[in-house]
């Protein structure tokens, strides 16, 4: 095989089964990233200044296909190899920054059930980090002489976890939370597993009374639609404590928010949003860096987006040089993502192609010239500047190396036909009236 | 007095507010004998003013003075000017009701509620009143001479006290819209825009002179804004115009009603003269009455149906929001064919020069998505290709670069690489030699290699971790050892992904 990257294999099968299917794999994005270069470097230099007690907000704001996710999760990525402990949920109609009947909470636990580290990249890493410590502070104990078996052993835990969380108390919540940290360590020990699945529901927000969380725990108060961004706080504050880098969130779809018909609801999500910028950006939220991706109108429109809400505007408005003159700027709480350039696009193939040769074992039989005349025939299609993005352009490729792997007499011709009328872009058939294309027109 | 109960007919008019004035101490009474030998009146019939306008609506105005004296408001003036600066009490509501209110039909109580009520209407505060009180008010700022009241404080009093009361009592629309003209003709002064223009479009469709009141607009889009009158959907109205864009709307759906319903396909409309006879209805002794001839162009009072009239300019309206590329909902029209088929073609005639102030700015904000570069080159696609990887390698770190040393590998000569691979499996497998597995991970991953999870729970207690803990350090130890996780679970327990059980076995060898 002429070329390879080093990967393990489980994430090259990953890596290809999510892309075929149209998604950014939540392992592994960097080996398929492809440009960004610049975007990137501005991210990274944050989450260096955030490791610093530092904090940081950042919009990734670009078309639709133009790499919003896939950027997001790259972040991520890295966010994690340093130390980070990373949280991501997309926003949809049930989950919102604040709303009634849930819809905020509902985002406070795709946060924490998404709660990744290093050695749990797909998440649900919250009851390792958490037995991690508490094992830490066993560890210290016994290695300060204390016997484990000695019936003083447990309550010297618990003293230790209470004075550890006893610098979390100027926080909101930050005495129940220290108080459902010890009842997880004495479940553990006794091996009481309903209390310990009920300290976890409590972690993740899933108690809806406070009767129940009093019943179960002795706490008095629960995390709901009301106080969930005042724990996130609670959880950076108890991360960077206990020796992880920062806390991380990455919330996608931000257009959702733009979406809340009700101006009322909308401008109280917009209000939940400025404080985040207000806690992250006026150091407020040491260790936490805050990630949202959105379209353009969910930013700029200025009847329904964030800059319908003026004192989110004049925070975020950079209708300065770098708007008058299109020049880059990187540097500003928000990255517009360009759309990728036809190169970039045939580099994108390429590493495709390589990954593909790679997971199946068997060079595939496509020449740099075919690369190229694929990516021509899927831009040159009608509308393709604004329909179709890579997302549809690799699947079709995934699928046309796939046909070429399994039927070898078949040529690149064959397969896409004599002037590519066999490629099928799924957005080129797509309904005109697909709810994203017709917003897109509202910009 | 209970505290005073503000009207509140149209909300916060706070920005049309006539000035507040301080109330002057009351000055010596005039001698009636002594007014009447001062104030002469004009000769009867006389020319008073000419004037010519060179642009607007009203080419001309001559201004005479009455044809002919009468004495029924005799003193009325008098005691206006007497009472102008009349000492004010706080006084109690007291009702009131004459169809020519005078102040010789007050009593006293009266008197000094009007006095009163003045008092805070001039300092912009609207308490309850009656119609008669309002008239007698009104009477009295029309015939008050301007060295007593200036015609600019004169004529604001009048609109905001149309606009305040005219929900309370309808009738004033009928005689505003008559005595407004006459005054402001009369004493050259213009009317406050502002005050008035929420209900002008009302307005034009009862006053006998919406010429006046078009009077700044050309003569297109005068005709064009009275034709919208018909229309009872109003575009002012809507979440999408603004300041920003409201000159845009209104210019082009009033062409568009123009392009529909003008019968005058040319030209421009004719001139008239028209003798008004000031203050028609109102209170004027014949010194302050005055016969007007005013030549105007006379717009075109199109026989509109008002469904056609609002259907058109929704329809207007949603070709404007589309050509600015707002989003546009209504997109089906009831409209007459050939009433739509004027509009399409209007907008079709304009949609070349129709642009939004801030379009340009939107266009560069576009570009800002666009991307850096177009076309193929496959030069430039390697090298994108190169700089990715030292992202990746930023991004992944030590596995990264690996690839980084294999991307060099692969472009050098066969042989070469040959060779160098071979000395590179051989350095591989010292590597692998050398790899440690601390017993910290060996063990419980052996436990759970061979799926014996009682072994697994009794070292995690032995060693009081928490099994979770544990599981965290053997992921990490993979992670950083082949570049991924091998502890999975499976909801109950955690296994060893099947990818990797060649790699663990090994580890465990070690």
């Amino acid at each position: 095989m002429a070329e390879e990257i080093k990967i393990p294999r489980r994430i090259l099968g990953l890596i290809l089964s999510s892309v075929s299917a149209g998604v950014v794999p939540r392992v592994g994005a960097s080996y398929i990233a492809i440009g960004r270069t610049e975007e990137i470097a501005s991210l990274v230099k944050d989450l260096d200044f955030v490791k610093d007690d530092g904090g940081c907000m950042r919009f990734i704001i670009g078309k639709y296909g133009s790499g919003k996710s896939f950027l997001l999760t790259l972040l991520r990525g890295y966010a994690m190899e340093h130390g980070f402990v990373c949280a991501d949920a997309d926003l949809s109609p049930e989950r919102k920054l604040c709303g009634t009947n849930g819809a905020g909470i509902a985002t406070y636990r795709e946060l924490i059930r998404n709660l990744s580290v290093k050695s749990s990249p797909e998440g649900g890493a919250l009851g390792q980090i958490i037995s991690k410590w508490l094992s830490s502070i066993s560890m210290e104990l016994a290695a300060e002489g204390l016997d484990p078996e000695s019936p003083v052993f447990e309550k010297a835990v618990r003293n230790e976890v209470f004075s550890f969380c006893r610098e979390l108390e100027n926080h909101v919540g930050g005495f129940d939370f220290a108080l459902v940290l010890s009842n997880y360590y004495s479940a553990t020990v006794n091996g009481d597993e309903n209390k310990k699945s009920a300290c976890m529901r409590w972690f993740r927000g899933e108690f809806t009374t406070k009767t129940q969380a009093k019943m179960m725990l002795n706490v008095s108060d629960i995390i709901d639609d009301e106080n969930w961004y005042d724990y996130i706080k609670l959880w950076c504050a108890f991360f960077k404590k206990i020796g992880y880098s920062g806390f991380c969130v990455f919330i996608d779809e931000c257009v959702n928010l733009y979406k809340i018909s009700n101006r009322i609801s909308r401008e109280k999500n917009y209000e939940k949003l400025l404080s985040m910028f207000n806690d992250s950006l006026g150091g407020r939220a040491p260790g936490l860096a805050i990630f949202m991706g959105g379209t353009p109108q969910f930013l700029e429109d200025t009847r329904r987006g964030v800059y319908s809400y003026e004192a989110l505007r004049s925070r975020l408005n950079d209708r300065g040089y770098a708007v008058k003159t299109e020049l880059k700027n990187f540097m500003g709480p928000i990255i517009r993502l360009r759309r990728m350039s036809d190169n970039e696009l045939l580099a994108l193939v390429k590493r495709i192609t390589i990954l593909h040769s790679q997971y199946y074992k068997e060079e595939a039989r496509i020449t740099s010239e075919e690369m190229i005349r694929f990516v021509k025939i899927c831009s040159d299609r009608a509308g393709a500047d604004t329909l179709i993005t890579p997302r549809e352009i690799i699947r079709e490729y995934i699928s046309l190396l796939d046909v070429m792997l399994q039927n070898p007499e078949t040529s690149f011709k064959d397969v896409v036909g004599e002037s590519g009328e066999k490629v099928n872009l799924a957005s080129s058939e797509a309904d005109n009236g697909d709810v994203e294309f017709e917003d897109f027109d509202d910009i | 007095m209970k505290k005073d109960k503000i009207l509140d007919i149209l909300g916060d008019l706070g920005s049309i507010m006539p000035p507040k004035i301080e109330h002057k101490p009351k000055t010596e009474n005039i001698n009636r004998k002594q007014w009447s030998e001062a104030v002469k009146a004009p000769p009867l019939g006389a020319l008073l003013e000419k004037h010519e306008y060179p642009t607007g609506l009203i080419c001309g105005l001559e201004i005479r003075a009455w044809g002919a004296e009468f004495d029924f408001y005799d003193g009325f003036v008098w005691y206006a000017v007497n009472f102008f600066n009349e000492n004010v009490e706080e006084a109690e509501y007291i009702p009131f009701f004459s169809f020519t209110p005078q102040y010789t039909q007050l009593n006293q109580r009266q008197m000094k509620y009007y006095l009163y009520w003045r008092y805070k209407f001039r300092n912009g505060q609207c308490i309850k009143t009656d119609f008669s009180y309002i008239m007698l008010f009104v009477y009295e700022v029309l015939n008050l001479p301007e060295e007593v009241l200036s015609p600019k404080l004169g004529i604001k009093y009048l609109c905001y006290l149309w606009a305040r009361y005219r929900k309370q009592y309808s009738q004033l629309d009928k005689y505003f819209s008559e005595w407004i003209p006459d005054y402001c003709l009369i004493h050259g002064v213009d009317y406050p825009v502002d005050t008035i223009k929420s209900f002008l479009p009302e307005i034009l469709k009862i006053t006998t002179f919406p010429e006046f009141y078009l009077n700044k607009y050309d003569i297109k889009n005068a005709e064009a804004e009275l034709m919208r009158t018909s229309s009872e959907y109003d575009f002012n109205n809507a979440s999408c115009v603004n300041e920003e864009n409201r000159e845009i709307f209104r210019r082009h759906i009033n062409m568009a009603l123009k392009k529909c319903f003008s019968n005058r396909e040319f030209g421009e409309p004719p001139v008239v003269s028209v003798i008004r006879d000031s203050y028609m209805g109102a209170l004027c002794p014949y010194e302050n009455k005055r016969r007007m001839t005013v030549s105007y162009y006379k717009l075109e009072r199109a026989e509109i149906d008002t469904v056609d009239a609002t259907e058109a300019v929704k329809y207007a309206e949603s070709l404007v929001k589309s050509g600015l590329g707002l989003r546009s909902k209504y997109i089906k029209t009831n409209l007459a064919p050939e009433i739509k088929d004027r509009i399409d073609e209007y907008f079709m005639g304009e949609i070349n020069g129709f642009k939004n102030p801030t379009s340009k700015l939107r266009e560069v904000g576009e570009k800002r998505y666009e991307p850096a570069t177009k076309g193929f080159s496959e030069e430039e696609a390697k090298k994108i290709e190169l700089e990715s990887r030292a992202t990746a390698e930023l991004i992944e770190g030590e596995s990264a670069e690996d690839n980084k040393e294999m991307k060099q590998a692969a472009e050098k000569p066969k042989a070469q690489k040959k060779k160098e691979k071979a000395s590179e499996k051989k350095a591989k497998e010292e590597d692998e030699n050398r790899l440690k597995v601390p017993d910290s991970v060996r063990f419980p991953l052996g436990f759970i290699f061979e799926e014996d999870y009682l072994k697994f729970s009794t070292y995690c207690t032995i060693k009081r971790l928490m099994p979770e803990a544990v599981i965290e350090e053997i992921n990490y130890f993979a992670f950083t050892t082949i570049g991924d996780i091998v502890l999975e679970s499976d909801g109950e327990n955690y296994k060893v992904i099947e990818e990797y059980a060649q790699e663990v076995s090994q580890w465990l060898k070690k």
